[in-house]
């Protein structure tokens, strides 16, 4: 229901700018003919009516959504009226006093927003009273009604002359009405039956029970009876001649005077506007068809202006989220979003009113939505734009417990895809979040290595156009193969068909021209640190050791590219590993083989241009010549 | 009586019977059916208007003359009287309308615009 008033709240602002272009309008037209007025309200209805409109750049409503519906869940509630200055009025004020409270179950924005649709209603509930009541007393006066000729009634229990009546359209006239007045009153009722007015009003009297909060809609129903009226003395003036002008303005006159005679017969055919009416009616000339046209092209370009809503802003980000299909009905189903999704923070279970189609139980879907959550169990998502079922759902399960930090990275700057090869005819690839400057060395070197069917799979989770992809092949500094300068196009021809990034033909893989740029002992681990605390993050990198016979493992740290310090450690055999604290401490783990493993975990810390690995106080023993002068340093 | 006023339609209403009292209500409902296409209640509640206002009388079933026709007009005053069923016109039927009635001088003026239109 707050949904319905809400739209309901931004139709009517939308076809409030309408009524104030208008109001300037009728400043503009008043040579024009007075039906033209009408047919700008018609806009006016069109626009209360019609839920949404065809958008375009030539639109001058500012906002077609001032109140969007997600500020009912919105952590920080705010409008978008379009207008700048209006929304930093407003918006401070909503997120001050209305944004929800975490910690309270009731949203105080939903209160406002429920409170409001109920007086919306109530007061819908009274204006239809007031004209159900209204017109059972009128039919109440009528009934001793009798007809006269044709569709027209006489009676005594009525002041004025009217047109009553939808389908069966009467004629009703006072039976005190002056008999010379009585022709000019029936062409005038005649000429509100040709123009169909007994069913404008009608319809513009509902349209004002629906948007009765909104005080221009009173001001454009006024006057649109107002306007109707004029409209029909013209055309009465236009059918019967110029010579009509002053019999018709007389009979107007008498029936705004009270009479003391049998009965007064003001209002309704002479009342307030009695002599804007009369002004007019003795202005009275056939429009010239300049005038004709120009009103014409006026109400095409308020049709086009006013009647078509503002581009919409970039779509919002879409919320994503895989989920496996747990229950289906017919209009919504149950599903579960796999471990991993942020939405399981939430809720384990939500329900969703889209249902593509041959979805299965079981089935693993993804599920696009704006991001707003009913949170009830199971929580709902009323908005989600688009449902997929997922092929490779187990794989990509599989994937997201491999490589987790590949999953769900914002997108707002694009992805960033570093692809490597370490071995001939071997790629690797991590995926970042696009950033504006390269990754570093550091960096890359961070990234665990998935092969190009995985990322293929890990790309296809994401919602971003494959202009905002980019690959970037780097030289990975472990890797003994190098990306030669001219190959590199057909490199990246191949890692983009392989990626799934583009639609052309099978691609193969091209030679690998690179041969081995850099001889040393085989890597066992590499990160980066800033182990010196200069300020600058090295790279450190754990090697086999020169010996066989007994165990040792070398640590050479490169900053910059130049070799900073190097040591040779020995110890009993180790699965070795290298970690970095959240406060930048490197550390080297090491696992002993075997039964009853141990583990062990040094600190590693530079003292004297040496490397220093300590546990528990005790420093790791050094083998062999050390520092970057070493013969056995790289 | 000197009070009552009856409008064109009652008027009409009167004549019948006038013009064929006595007569039994049943028939009174045919005739004003036939002339005013009036429903059965109304009739009655017109007619009733008009024996409280002592005009005629429904005896038993029949409806008689308490005062001739030309006594009734005879006796007619100029009196203006309001209509017992003021009310503005509903707003979905009339116009907004203010009941502001025009001033003597508004109408004189008005009257003068009219008068002078297209003697220029």
């Amino acid at each position: 229901m707050e949904n319905v008033f809400l739209q309901l709240l931004n139709m009517s602002i939308s076809a409030g700018y309408l009524v104030l272009a208008i109001l300037v309008l009728r400043l503009l037209l008043q040579k024009a003919p007075k039906f033209i007025r009408c047919i700008l309200w018609s806009f006016v209805g069109l626009r209360l009516v019609l839920p949404i409109s065809w958008e375009s750049i030539l639109s001058l409503i500012p906002s077609a959504q001032t109140v969007p519906p997600k500020i009912l869940y919105d952590k920080e509630p705010a409008i978008q009226s379009g207008i700048p200055i209006v929304n930093n009025v407003i918006n401070p004020i909503l997120s001050d006093s209305l944004a929800p409270d975490v910690g309270n179950s009731v949203n105080p924005m939903q209160v406002v927003i429920i409170l409001a649709a109920n007086i919306w209603i109530a007061g819908m509930v009274v204006m239809v009273l007031y004209a159900i009541i209204s017109y059972l007393r009128l039919r109440y006066r009528l009934q001793e009604a009798a007809p006269l000729r044709e569709n027209i009634w006489v009676c005594d229990r009525i002041d004025s002359p009217f047109l009553l009546g939808i389908f069966r359209p009467r004629i009703y006239l006072p039976s005190s009405l002056p008999e010379n007045d009585a022709s000019y009153v029936i062409a005038h009722e005649r000429a509100h039956l040709r123009r169909k007015d007994n069913w404008w009003k009608p319809i513009g009297f509902l349209l004002l029970t629906v948007y009765w909060f909104n005080p221009l809609m009173w001001i454009a129903y006024i006057l649109l009876c107002r306007d109707i009226e004029l409209a029909c003395d013209e055309k009465v003036i236009q059918d019967l001649g110029e010579s009509s002008k002053k019999l018709y303005s007389e009979a107007l006159i008498n029936c705004s005077v009270p009479r003391k005679m049998i009965s007064a017969c003001p209002v309704a055919f002479g009342e307030e506007g009695v002599k804007g009416r009369i002004k007019s009616i003795l202005n009275y000339k056939k429009p010239a068809f300049w005038i004709i046209l120009l009103a014409v092209i006026v109400c095409i370009a308020v049709a086009v202006c006013f009647l078509s809503d503002p581009p919409s802003e970039q779509k919002q980000p879409s919320y994503i989220f895989d989920a496996i299909v747990l229950e289906i009905n017919d209009d919504s189903m149950l599903v579960a979003p796999l471990e991993g999704e942020t939405e399981t923070a939430t809720s384990d279970k939500f329900r969703i009113h889209l249902v593509p189609d041959d979805v299965a139980v079981g089935d693993t879907v993804r599920i696009w939505y704006d991001g707003m959550i009913q949170e009830l169990y199971p929580a709902i998502l009323p908005n989600v734009d688009h449902v997929a079922i997922i092929e490779f759902a187990d794989q990509l399960a599989n994937l997201r417990k491999l490589y987790p930090e590949y999953f769900d990275l914002s997108t707002s700057n694009g992805l960033d895809v570093y692809v490597w090869a370490f071995a001939a005819g071997s790629y690797h690839c991590g995926l970042v979040s696009g950033r504006n400057t390269a990754y570093s060395m550091e960096d890359v070197m961070d990234l665990r290595a998935a092969s190009l069917e995985d990322m293929a799979l890990i790309l296809s989770t994401y919602d971003i156009p494959r202009e905002n992809i980019t690959i970037v092949l780097t030289q990975h500094p472990l890797s003994s193969y190098a990306f030669f300068v001219d190959e590199i196009p057909a490199h990246e021809t191949y890692i983009t068909w392989a990626l799934g990034l583009s639609d052309g033909p099978k691609v193969n893989p091209p030679d690998f021209g690179g041969g081995i740029l850099i001889t040393h002992p085989a890597v066992i681990y590499s990160k980066s640190a800033d182990v010196d605390h200069d300020g600058i993050m090295e790279q450190c990198t754990l090697s086999y050791g020169p010996t066989s016979g007994i165990f040792t493992f070398t640590m050479s740290i490169q900053e910059k590219g130049e070799l900073e310090y190097f040591n040779i450690f020995y110890s009993e055999h180790l699965s070795l590993g290298l970690e970095r604290t959240d406060n930048g401490q490197l550390l080297v783990t090491g696992t002993t083989q075997g039964e009853d493993p141990v583990h062990h975990i040094f600190t590693v810390t530079i003292q004297d241009g040496n490397i220093v690995l300590t546990e528990d106080g005790v420093a790791l023993p050094y083998w062999g010549e050390q520092g970057v002068e070493s013969v056995y340093a790289p | 009586m000197q009070d009552v006023q009856l409008g064109a339609v009652e008027s009409r209403f009167a004549d019948l019977i006038w013009q064929n009292a006595p007569l039994p209500s049943s028939e009174l409902v045919k005739q004003a059916a036939e002339v005013l296409s009036w429903k059965k209640s109304t009739t009655y509640t017109v007619l009733k208007r008009l024996c409280e206002k002592g005009l005629f009388e429904n005896d038993g079933g029949t409806v008689k003359v308490l005062v001739s026709r030309q006594d009734f007009y005879a006796l007619q005053s100029q009196r203006f009287i309001e209509d017992t069923f003021q009310g503005s016109l509903p707003a979905f039927l009339a116009a907004f309308t203010a009941r502001k009635t025009l001033s003597p001088e508004e109408v004189a003026q008005l009257r003068k615009m009219v008068a002078d239109y297209g003697e220029d």
